[in-house]
């Protein structure tokens, strides 16, 4: 009971700083080089980094040569209690899956069925992400005390975390009872979005469509 | 979990990097006896049919019998240790008693990639092989109790005999017909019906323990008695490996009536090993695997548990095993792990492209800080 | 006390005027005519005095003098204080007077004393204020922090030279030959005694802390059978040090340093007759039992020496003289922490034993 309550404390349920304001002073505090080549070369000389203090580097944007935009991000939009390390080991095993996967069918097909297979895990799970992107989403608008569910036009970065929780959520629901694994499912789903199959594709159709249904409430937009 | 890690050596530590572009792949078991034609730090491949049939897919640890099942075949890199297991295989002898090895070394170093290794170069020089993949399962993994019949106090283990018997069966199959024609010292009375008369061959014990599973723990006390007796009289050479051996000796999840934890010399099973182990018969090679997580425990964030063989067996099971020798294994030197990498290139497993860049190749032998276990965890989703 | 110097400043006020009249009676007319005679005639035909309107005093006020002042039309008056005599009879601060050149420190401050603002000629600021960035701490005159800390102004190295220098004529010197040589110090004096003494500026001259007594004895000069040894380090648990072999001895469980002192050496005494003492049961010990695990009579060695003899008829080059360096290898590995290092020792010697290249 009580090690529940610890982790309960410890993950920052009933915290209530936002993510704004953090322990670094913003006058004092400025963001670390995190490119490599950058590092090694010389500051400007009217870098204020100069002489001011360097936020700490945070872990997940240490200069590997994995790193990858998406990828993190995925990342960040699956992790649950603030367990990250947990996160990525699911992410990162996903992948494993899908090469282990595009490997053996790589391994099976003849010389010219190679060249059509993808190996790299990075780029299967980006394709399969940019094709979850929706193109619009649906936004809960209150007009005479009756709420519409209003379609909104979205920039590229909502879309992107959109796709990704869409995906997050499928695969949560259906890892749910511990029968088969969060990574497993994540590698089945970003394999068949990537060719624009499975449900993640389903459910922006699904979203595309209510969309075009309510275009009648487009006039809500404020 | 199992230990993890690749075995992996290198002849050349003086020896540029970028020598490595290309390995040659040798095919032990093409060529039986092939002591002198292991070279440290070369690439080895052990056929596909072999693997099975040392049934290594269950005795490896479990990333590399996954990578053996995608990749279609597998590939060891032969390190030091497994040079030094296979010099002291040459010097047993009928006269001398059962060299005794402990494979020791930190988490993912090869420990048990080395023992499995050692299986197989016992395999290609036709010894018999008694492999158990890991001495944990029998005091921690016990699913079904039995009071023995023979001894009693002792407690038998059918599931976990059935399954030593079974797996002896399958690892032993090319020196089966070498057993067949071994015979019993004396009667074998397993019940009131069931008995082995002098002079039958050793395999009907197996066959016997298999068919009959609470008579299976009796039947590998007389198989492994046997076993010693022959290898005295110079009728055969045998590789015991064990996996995670300290276990015979740590704590276990056997209850008996009184709802106590039994100790260890209380359970059948780990008796006969032990007296595997002890080296009171000739002619044969014990290898043992002493291994952290008998000691180690997960919701101890903070103690770190050391990994040297005293520590693990404890004083009692150190005494146990004295005098043995002890081998190290390590984490890779560099050329190893460009070996490696040059490996995973030419199979095209490293599919990312950053990861086929000079700089992708550092990152990966730092990152992973040499270590085998780590270094195969990153290779794996890059 | 006020000295009414300055008085004269409202001098042309009319109240003023005619306060004076009043206190001086007969005079005001005269004034009041004289004052009134340049401009219009004093009495109308009623006879009554003429009142003039009141518009503004007619002295200058205060806004015209200072514009005046600052268009340079007029000048600054400056005005010493006044209390500027008090002030000046008052001597100021001595530290202000002090000359840290010339003046003896250990003279000004001769003892212990509570801090004094005007002796001490230091800028010592303290104090804490709510906005540290803003504000320097406060400075040393009237601040009652400073008074509050203990101080060891009296303790300056020259001060304690001085003392040194004064009770030199009572003290020996130190023995040469303990000097000279160090290691004779542990077989001439064995039994070394430490204490403390504290000294603070306050009422109390005691401090709870002195009376602890920290006894160090050597014990190879105890001159212990290797029975007695062994038992007596039992006896003596975690206060014997096997590396230095020296036993520490701390007592504070009595009030005063000698009441300590004689406990300690009570309980030496009791330590080294109690270790010479043997019980009957002591016989019973067992090979189990010793303190340390020896290589000599263990079953590794029948074991090895066994495995020895037998590798030798089975062909391999094993060296049987290393034997007795193994064991001594083999007590460390054993007796002491277990190290990767040790552990790689262990198998070079195997190696070496066994002839196993």
């Amino acid at each position: 009971m009580t090690t529940k309550l610890a982790r309960f404390a410890q993950k920052r349920w009933i915290s209530s700083t936002t993510s704004t304001s953090n322990m670094y002073d913003p006058r004092v505090f400025r963001e670390p080089v995190t490119d490599v080549q950058e590092l090694r070369k010389p500051l400007d000389a009217d870098d204020e980094r100069n002489f001011l203090f360097v936020k700490a580097l945070k872990s997940d944007a240490t200069p590997v040569f994995y790193r990858d935009h998406v990828i993190d991000k995925l990342i960040r939009v699956c992790t649950k209690d603030g367990e990250k390390e947990t996160s990525r080991r699911n992410v990162h095993s996903a992948l494993e899956i899908i090469k282990r996967r595009q490997y053996k069918a790589w391994a099976k097909a003849s010389e010219e069925e190679k060249k059509g297979i993808e190996l790299d895990p990075f780029v299967i799970a980006k394709k399969g992400i940019k094709n979850c992107h929706p193109l619009m989403k649906l936004q809960g608008v209150t007009r005479g005390g009756t709420t519409y569910q209003v379609p909104f036009p979205i920039e590229e970065p909502e879309a992107e975390f959109r796709a990704m929780k869409m995906m997050r959520d499928i695969c949560r629901m259906r890892s749910k009872h511990g029968e088969t694994h969060f990574k497993d499912i994540l590698a089945t789903e970003l394999l068949a979005a990537s060719q624009n199959e499975g449900s993640t594709i389903q459910a922006k159709q699904e979203l595309h469509k209510t969309c075009e249904a309510n275009r009648a409430y487009a006039h809500y937009r404020a | 979990m199992k230990t993890c890690g690749r075995v992996f050596f290198h002849n050349a530590r003086r020896l540029a990097a970028h020598k490595f572009t290309f390995t040659e792949v040798r095919y032990l078991s093409a060529q039986p006896k092939a002591e002198s034609n292991i070279e440290v730090g070369s690439l080895s491949e052990i056929q596909m049919s072999v693997a099975k049939h040392l049934n290594l897919k269950t005795h490896l640890p479990s990333p590399l019998s996954k990578q053996m099942d995608t990749l279609g075949e597998l590939v060891t890199l032969i390190r030091d240790p497994m040079m030094e297991i296979a010099s002291c295989m040459r010097v047993v002898d009928k006269t001398l008693p059962a060299l005794r090895l402990v494979l020791w070394g930190a988490f993912g170093t090869g420990k048990t990639v080395t023992l499995n290794q050692a299986v197989h170069h016992a395999y290609t020089n036709n010894w018999v092989i008694v492999h158990l993949r890991s001495a944990m399962d029998l005091t921690r993994r016990v699913k079904e109790i039995e009071m023995s019949s023979f001894v009693p106090g002792r407690i038998n283990d059918p599931s976990n005999a059935v399954a030593v018997l079974q797996n002896f069966k399958q690892q032993n199959q090319h020196v089966w017909k070498t057993l067949g024609e071994l015979f019993t010292e004396r009667d074998y009375e397993w019940s009131k019906s069931e008995r082995t008369a002098q002079g039958k061959p050793i395999t009907e014990i197996i066959e016997m323990g298999i068919t009959a599973p609470f008579l299976a723990s009796d039947c590998v006390g007389a198989l492994f008695r046997e076993l010693r007796r022959h290898a005295k009289d110079g009728k055969l050479k045998a590789l015991v490996a064990v996996d995670d051996a300290n276990s015979l000796w740590g704590k276990t999840l056997v209850k008996r009536a009184d709802r106590t934890y039994a100790p260890p010399s209380d359970l059948t099973l780990v008796v006969h090993f032990r007296r595997l182990i002890a080296n009171d018969w000739t002619n044969g090679c014990v290898l043992m695997v002493a291994d952290k997580k008998e000691v180690a425990d997960a919701r101890d964030e903070l103690g770190v548990s050391r990994h040297t063989p005293l520590e693990l067996f404890g004083e009692e099971g150190f005494e146990f095993v004295e005098p043995f020798l002890p081998i190290e294994t390590t984490n890779y030197t560099e050329s190893e792990t460009n070996t490696l990498y040059d490996y995973y290139v030419r199979k095209n497993w490293l599919a990312s492209k950053s990861a086929r860049t000079e700089e992708g190749r550092k990152q990966l032998m730092h990152l992973s800080a040499f270590n085998p276990y780590y270094y195969e965890r990153l290779c794996a989703f890059n | 006390m006020h000295r009414l110097t300055h008085v004269t400043a409202r001098n042309k006020s009319t109240l003023a005027d005619k306060l004076r009249s009043a206190v001086g009676g007969s005079d005001y007319g005269k004034t009041k005519q004289s004052f009134a005679g340049g401009s219009i005639s004093a009495k109308d035909e009623q006879g009554e005095d003429f009142r003039e309107l009141y518009v503004m005093p007619k002295r200058k006020l205060r806004g015209q003098t200072q514009l005046e002042q600052a268009t340079g039309r007029a000048e600054y008056k400056t005005r010493s204080r006044f209390d500027l005599i008090d002030r000046l009879s008052e001597r100021p601060p001595r530290s202000e007077e002090m000359d840290p050149e010339k003046q003896k420190w250990s003279d000004v401050w001769p003892a212990a004393r509570t801090f004094a603002a005007s002796v001490v000629p230091l800028p010592v600021r303290m104090g804490s204020r709510p906005n540290p960035e803003k504000r320097a701490p406060f400075k040393k005159e009237g601040n009652l922090e400073l008074v509050k800390i203990p101080n060891f102004l009296h303790l300056t190295p020259v001060a304690i030279q001085q003392h040194c220098e004064a009770i030199k004529k009572f003290c020996t010197p130190f023995p040469p030959e303990l000097l000279a040589n160090e290691s004779s110090s542990s077989s001439i004096l064995p039994i070394s005694v430490q204490y403390s003494t504290y000294i603070h500026q306050g009422t109390n001259i005691r401090d709870i802390r002195s009376r602890v007594v920290t006894m160090i004895v050597h014990v190879d000069s105890l001159k212990l059978s290797d029975s007695a040894m062994e038992k007596f380090i039992r006896l003596a648990g975690n206060r014997y040090d096997e590396k230095n072999r020296k036993l520490t001895i701390i007592t504070d469980r009595c009030h005063t340093r000698k009441q300590n002192l004689d406990y300690a050496h009570y309980l030496l005494t009791v330590l080294y007759h109690e270790a010479n003492k043997v019980e009957q049961w002591a016989e019973m010990k067992d090979r189990s039992d010793n303190l340390k695990v020896e290589f000599e009579g263990s079953s590794t060695k029948t074991k090895l020496v066994d495995l020895i003899e037998k590798a030798k008829t089975a062909g391999l080059e094993s060296d049987e003289k290393s034997i007795e360096k193994f064991g001594e290898m083999w007590k460390t590995y054993r007796n002491s922490e277990e190290t990767v290092e040790a552990t790689r020792e262990y198998g070079r010697q195997m190696k070496k034993l066994l002839g196993i290249n």
